[in-house]
């Protein structure tokens, strides 16, 4: 997957981008094949050595890691979830992941939270608190299609493209599939922070 | 002593160049606790400026020292350590030669030592550190040299005072000395201090001390754990294999630091001193580049070696690191949760000490590492505003990542 930054191609197997920021994690091909026999196996030496071990591999590829931060710049290829009525876009992988949670940072939480896509910035506060939910949504891709999946608290709203100015409450934990032109709003009224999937 | 290795991904896609990573953790067994003699070499500067408030309780620099030397004091044991007193300003003078602590009274003199400091003019280090490095090794003991101070040499060969200082380092990391290096205040020379400690290599570190009397608890933990260490004259080094090479090697624990990769071309290999290993082990964070990866194959990347001494004499391993390079998509392996976390949290540690902090955060985000996050939201604010003592906490924080090699995302 290209880094979401700079839009390099990465080194095969490398978790940094030679710009310095963090690569996204492919979930293509995770969870195949443990690679038994390779990995860190015992060699020469008068230690103990623990005998071949294939590196246990997580059943679901790790969450996706941060996509920079607000107002980074799209990456040159893939989708982009751009905020309505800003000028702030976000580049999504082009390849399938698993996970993106979109919510906000609470650093003071116990335990502190901290989400892949902190709109806390760009989220209007609602009579002294978060219009925002910490954990408001999650995004995924699979197959090439992407999907959002409300997670409850601020509500979760979508508009499909060319469906009309309305928009629907999305129930939580319920998948749907995202097409281009897309919006998503999270919140309600003159709080809401929309965005628009390009 | 154990060595587990973790790849990022075993299997990997075929390319024409590929990057291996992996981490590379030194654990120790079940120690009997408070067995290793522990020899602690204080190295205490009692200039002027240590007759400054320390900004806590209305104590002075030097009075908050003497406190936080007592509170490890009472760590030691008599019949088992061994302890010395070596003071600087001008001068080095020696309040309490190094000795063995047979008995009660014994410490209590070391106790008395170091009360009866009292402030001189000038500061010149090299002397003071130097009595204590050449100060008589016990190769079954834990040896920590503290070396405290608050300024920059003041005496009349500024340069040849610090060439002596880093030579001195540089010794006590061969002599398997763990050199703990502290400035407090904002006048002492930070980027000097971390290179002493750096010269010293493996487990001995530098450290911003925002608060003199922390000190206290940091050296009594420092004692706890060095009599319970099991293993001494730890050495680490990694080889990469024909076709491989090296782009990084990083130790994490006990303080995140680089470790020197020797030799140009790519033939280059990495080895390190880890002196005593105590029970927060080692981890060691290793990038390594694969040339011609592009035929399906399992290829050697590097070897890793570990030699030590422990109750049961030498002992050696070696590991070889093996991955796989496949044409197959569907298997290649998603990276390790935890070897991620730690190379990012690695990387963002880099970024502060640069600081890009908007890389950092960036960084730490992504590593799911909250507990860095909070230091960048705190810290990293106040140090933007101008804060220089919290600027070098903020440096001191990031490079000492601790146990948590990465955390996991914390649930809501």
């Amino acid at each position: 997957m290209k880094c979401v930054v700079c839009g390099a191609p990465p080194l095969a197997g490398a978790l940094l981008c030679v710009c310095g920021n963090p690569l996204p994690v492919a979930v293509a091909g995770a969870g195949a094949g443990a690679g038994a026999g390779v990995g860190v196996g015992a060699g020469a030496g008068a230690g103990a050595g623990a005998g071949p071990g294939a590196v246990p591999i997580p059943a679901a590829a790790p969450h996706l890691g941060g996509l920079g931060a607000i107002g980074a710049a799209a990456a040159p290829t893939g989708a982009a979830l751009k905020v309505v009525g800003a000028s702030q876009s976000f580049a999504l992988p082009g390849d399938d992941f698993s996970e993106l949670l979109l919510g906000r940072h609470d650093l003071e939480a116990r335990p502190p939270v901290v989400v892949d896509l902190d709109l806390g910035p760009l989220s209007p506060r609602a009579g002294g608190g978060f219009a925002l939910s910490r954990r408001q949504a999650r995004l995924s891709r699979r197959a090439g299609q992407l999907y959002l999946c409300a997670l409850g608290g601020a509500q979760t709203l979508h508009r499909r493209v060319g469906a009309g100015a309305s928009f629907a409450v999305l129930p939580a934990n319920q998948e749907i599939a995202l097409e281009p032109g897309d919006r998503v709003a999270f919140g309600s009224g003159d709080r809401a922070l929309v965005l628009e999937l390009e | 002593m154990k060595l587990e290795l973790t790849l990022s991904q075993p299997v990997l896609p075929c390319a024409a160049e590929a990057e291996v990573v992996f981490l590379a953790r030194l654990t120790p067994g079940v120690a009997a606790p408070g067995v290793r003699p522990v020899d602690v070499r204080f190295v205490l500067d009692r200039s002027y400026s240590m007759g400054e408030a320390s900004g806590l309780g209305g104590l002075t620099k030097l009075e908050a020292l003497k406190q936080a030397c007592k509170a490890a004091i009472g760590q030691l044991v008599a019949g088992r350590d061994r302890a010395g007193v070596w003071a600087f300003a001008a001068k080095a003078a020696v309040p309490l030669a190094w000795q063995a602590l047979a008995r009660r009274a014994d410490l209590v003199a070391l106790e008395k030592a170091i009360d009866k400091l009292s402030l001189q003019g000038g500061t010149a280090f090299a002397d003071a550190l130097g009595g204590a490095v050449a100060a008589p090794r016990d190769g079954a003991a834990t040896t920590l040299v503290v070396f405290l101070t608050d300024g920059v040499p003041y005496c009349p060969d500024v340069d040849a005072e610090r060439a002596r200082t880093l030579a001195l380092a540089e010794r006590a990391g061969e002599l398997g000395l763990t050199l703990l290096v502290y400035g407090t205040g904002v006048s002492y020379d930070e980027a000097f201090l971390r290179q002493v400690a750096e010269h010293a290599g493996g487990g001995s570190r530098f450290a911003h001390l925002s608060d003199v009397s922390a000190l206290g608890a940091e050296l009594a933990r420092e004692i706890q754990l060095g009599a319970a260490a099991q293993a001494s004259e730890v050495e680490f080094a990694v080889v990469p294999a024909p076709g491989a090479s090296l782009s990084e090697v990083t130790a994490m624990l006990p303080a995140q630091h680089e470790v020197v990769i020797h030799g140009a071309g790519g033939a280059g290999e990495a080895r390190e001193r880890a002196g005593v290993v105590d029970a927060r082990g080692r981890a060691y964070v290793v990038r390594a580049r694969l040339a011609d990866a592009s035929v399906a194959a399992t290829r050697d990347v590097a070897r890793v070696e570990i030699s030590w001494r422990d109750a049961g004499g030498p002992q050696r391993e070696v590991r070889e690191v093996l991955v796989e390079l496949s044409g197959d998509a569907a298997r290649v392996s998603a990276p390790d949760a935890v070897v991620r976390a730690t190379v990012l949290t690695a990387a963002g540690a880099r970024a502060t000490m640069r600081g890009d902090l908007g890389l950092a955060r960036t960084l730490f985000g992504s590593a799911g590492n909250a507990t860095m996050l909070g230091a960048l939201a705190t810290l990293g604010t106040a140090a933007a505003g101008g804060d220089e003592d919290a600027a070098r906490s903020l440096r001191t924080r990031v490079m000492a990542p601790g146990l948590a090699l990465g955390t996991a995302k914390g649930d809501e």
